[in-house]
């Protein structure tokens, strides 16, 4: 606890450290009047509305909001994952809504990593299995993906856990293949609906540590969705949902890469 | 995604779940096997009734038996011009050459049959003897079970047909019967030798009768060999050279004028006169190929003879055979769409419990046609390692059925030498078809594969 509280004080320090001057050209999510409806028989649900958002590349981007506030509902759309009722979402200058599922697929293979809360392995496969299965499907040779899958499983600390099954693994250990899974592609995009939400403070740090570091290192843009305060104190952006509207957006300044050294070395201190 | 990749991710699922995939499996390989035991239960069947038939005279062979309109034969009234063949039709040279010239045919060898009884010791036989063109009688296969054939010099020899050597009984005693087969239908060993036995011939066809009068002219001719086992008409008779016959029939009718009244003679050189146009009682007209003896045979008829063959037998056996192969070939068919049912089962159900994992696939960006492969790929690999398990479980169910009917345990099921035959391209169906079944059976639930949402997949806990 403490040393969140103490990263969240160094973080809020870095004010200056980097200035969004191109906010507008580096924009890679952009999205315009959003509105999703669900209709239960005669009821209308607005589970999004007047949604307007852009998300700057390489920026960590979190969704905050209370459960049934529609954080989750507009990360699937952004995913492709779901068709929105109205209203606009360009990704990398692409329209996400219009796409077909053929053409989402496509998208989503080069563009997209994910990160779930229930983290979403597939049981019958080791943890190398699960972390090159992206790369199976983009139809990379088997050297190749074997030597990037392990590549990806040392990053997050998974070497001598390859041939482990999910379920032979903790919440972490597992969380930690499904990151692996996410950025095995080296992604422009991840999405990660409320990655920590299965898992204990302590290994909630240690999980979003990495995935802030993957990000950073691989220029990635991350949005992630959760209701913990805490896991929004590693973001430069926080969206506030409630009933389906944006009521409110902080903007923070992202990490500089001397304090990224700091926040590790307190990791590995303790 | 590579399409090693696909099939290595459909075995993988395949052996996941073990004891579905044989259960699944098993169907298909009760399908397949009860298909091909069927069908080469009704190929067994056809192919005996082949071997049957073909005993009766070669495939190829086709025999003219007359004129086919009843005013040409013997009529003479109004066609005493004997020069215009054209309008009449006789069994003679003539027609020989005629039909000599019809397209597909090797050979025509015309016959001419007297009646005549072999005398051995008390016991005597009486049938045809057939005057052939020895010249032709290579292109009709005769084949010996004993001596030789005869050659186009052996003019006072002549070669026995097989079943003529089990024929001879004595007229006065109770003469014992000596089956030509045994129990499966094969030839057994000859009663005795005919080429080493002395055998008396006479065209006397009442000698050793109670009505037999005085003692009759013997010809002297000796046997130079026994036909295989046939059916056929050669099977019963003798054949020597034409002239031969004719020569020693002359020889013959002397003797018995001599003896006969006045009227008697006049009666039968008035037959003679009509029977001197149709010099030959029969024509074996020999075909190139099978396929070709139905035109032939066509041919033949709008010349205006009258013609049989072993293939008319032959195909309407096959009509017949065609329905009990249809009859035979359904039972199993509906064994086999079980079977079909089963895998798009399993497959359906597979996908219900794969939810999840489809979803996450999907998520992982994996493409709409790699989902629908995989599943296909899994169907098909069903049904291919059901039809190749099938296969072999037919193929020595076949050995097994072959094996009982050969023994007699199955008693008289079978027709001829094989109860179950299973041809090279049943072979090939046996493996081809129910992999495509397999695949077709994973059309519905690759195609529920791909319409499942990511989403729900993922949602679902
Ligand atoms: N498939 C659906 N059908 C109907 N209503 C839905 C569906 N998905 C979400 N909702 C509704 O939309 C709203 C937002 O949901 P969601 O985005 O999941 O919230 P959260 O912020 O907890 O992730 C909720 O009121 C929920 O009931
Ligand atoms: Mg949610």
């Amino acid at each position: 606890m403490n040393i969140c509280i103490l990263l969240k004080i160094m973080r809020e320090g870095s004010i200056n450290s980097r200035i969004m001057t191109k906010e507008k050209n580096s924009a890679i999510i952009q999205i315009e009047n959003l509105r999703k409806v669900y209709r239960i028989s005669s009821e209308k649900i607005y589970a999004l509305n007047k949604i307007d958002l852009s998300v700057n590349r390489g920026e960590i981007c979190c969704l905050l909001g209370t459960s049934g506030s529609g954080k989750s509902t507009l990360l699937n759309l952004m995913a492709g994952l779901e068709k929105p009722t109205r209203g606009t979402i360009n990704i990398k200058g692409a329209r996400i809504d219009l796409m077909s599922e053929k053409q989402l697929a496509q998208f989503r293979q080069k563009n997209f990593g994910f990160v779930f809360q229930s983290y979403n392995l597939l049981s019958a496969l080791t943890a190398l299995e699960n972390v090159t299965m992206p790369l199976v499907f983009c139809g990379l040779d088997v050297k190749k993906r074997q030597k990037e899958a392990k590549k990806m499983l040392e990053q997050v600390g998974l070497k001598n856990r390859m041939n482990h099954r999910p379920t032979q693994m903790s919440g972490g250990q597992q969380q930690r293949v499904a990151i692996a899974r996410a950025f095995v592609m080296h992604p422009p995009v991840i999405f990660a609906d409320e990655p920590t939400g299965n898992l204990d403070s302590r290994t909630t740090i240690e999980v979003m540590e990495m995935m802030v570091n993957l990000v950073h290192k691989n220029r990635s843009t991350l949005v992630v969705v959760t209701h913990d305060l805490e896991i929004a104190s590693y973001c430069d952006r926080i969206i506030h949902l409630r009933d389906g509207l944006i009521v409110n957006e902080e903007l923070k300044h992202a990490i500089p890469a001397a304090y990224e050294k700091a926040n590790s070395m307190i990791i590995a201190g303790n | 995604m590579k399409k090693i990749d696909i099939l290595h991710m459909a075995l993988r699922n395949f052996g996941r779940r073990k004891a579905r995939s044989f259960l699944t499996v098993l169907g298909v390989v009760v399908g397949t096997m009860s298909v091909v035991v069927m069908i080469s239960i009704g190929q067994g069947l056809n192919e005996s009734y082949k071997e049957q038939i073909e005993s009766w005279g070669s495939l190829t062979q086709i025999q003219v038996s007359g004129t086919s309109t009843g005013t040409d034969i013997g009529a003479g009234t109004g066609t005493s011009s004997g020069g215009t063949q054209g309008d009449q039709l006789y069994m003679d040279d003539n027609s020989v050459a005629s039909l000599s010239q019809i397209p597909n045919v090797l050979g025509v060898m015309p016959v001419k049959n007297e009646s005549v009884s072999l005398i051995k010791g008390k016991e005597i036989w009486t049938g045809n003897v057939m005057g052939i063109d020895l010249s032709k009688m290579a292109l009709f296969g005769f084949k010996t079970t004993k001596g030789r054939l005869l050659e186009p010099t052996d003019k006072d020899s002549y070669v026995m047909g097989y079943m003529t050597a089990f024929s001879f009984y004595d007229p006065k005693g109770n003469g014992e019967w000596i089956n030509p087969t045994d129990d499966q239908g094969n030839p057994v060993p000859l009663p005795f030798d005919p080429t080493t036995t002395k055998l008396k011939m006479t065209f006397d066809t009442s000698y050793g009768y109670e009505m037999s009068v005085g003692k009759p002219k013997m010809s002297k001719v000796n046997c130079v060999g026994v036909l295989k086992m046939a059916s056929d008409d050669f099977s019963y008779s003798i054949l020597m050279d034409y002239n031969t016959v004719e020569t020693l029939k002359k020889d013959y009718d002397k003797t018995q004028t001599s003896t006969d009244t006045n009227g008697s003679t006049t009666g039968s050189t008035s037959g003679r006169q009509e029977k001197s146009k149709n010099k030959y009682d029969i024509f074996y007209v020999k075909v190139d190929d099978v396929n070709n003896v139905s035109t032939v045979q066509s041919a033949i008829t709008d010349m205006g003879f009258s013609c049989w063959s072993a293939m008319d037998v032959l195909n309407q056996v096959k009509e017949q055979m065609k329905i009990i192969q249809f009859v035979l070939g359904g039972i199993g068919a509906i064994a086999f769409f079980v079977a079909a049912i089963g895998i798009s089962n399993t497959m359906v159900m597979s996908i219900y419990e794969r939810t999840r994992e489809i979803g996450i696939m999907k998520v992982l960006g994996c493409h709409l046609k790699d989902i629908m492969n995989l599943f296909l790929m899994e169907a098909a690999l069903i049904g291919l390692l059901g039809g190749l398990v099938g296969l072999g479980l037919s193929e020595g169910l076949s050995y097994l059925l072959n094996f009982l009917s050969s023994s007699g345990a199955l008693g008289g099921m079978s027709i001829g030498s094989k109860l179950s035959v299973i041809p090279f391209w049943l072979i090939i169906c046996g493996i081809v078809f129910p992999t495509f079944m397999g695949l077709i059976s994973g059309l519905y639930p690759a195609w529920r594969a791909t319409r499942l949402s990511a989403l729900d997949a993922i949602k679902n806990e």
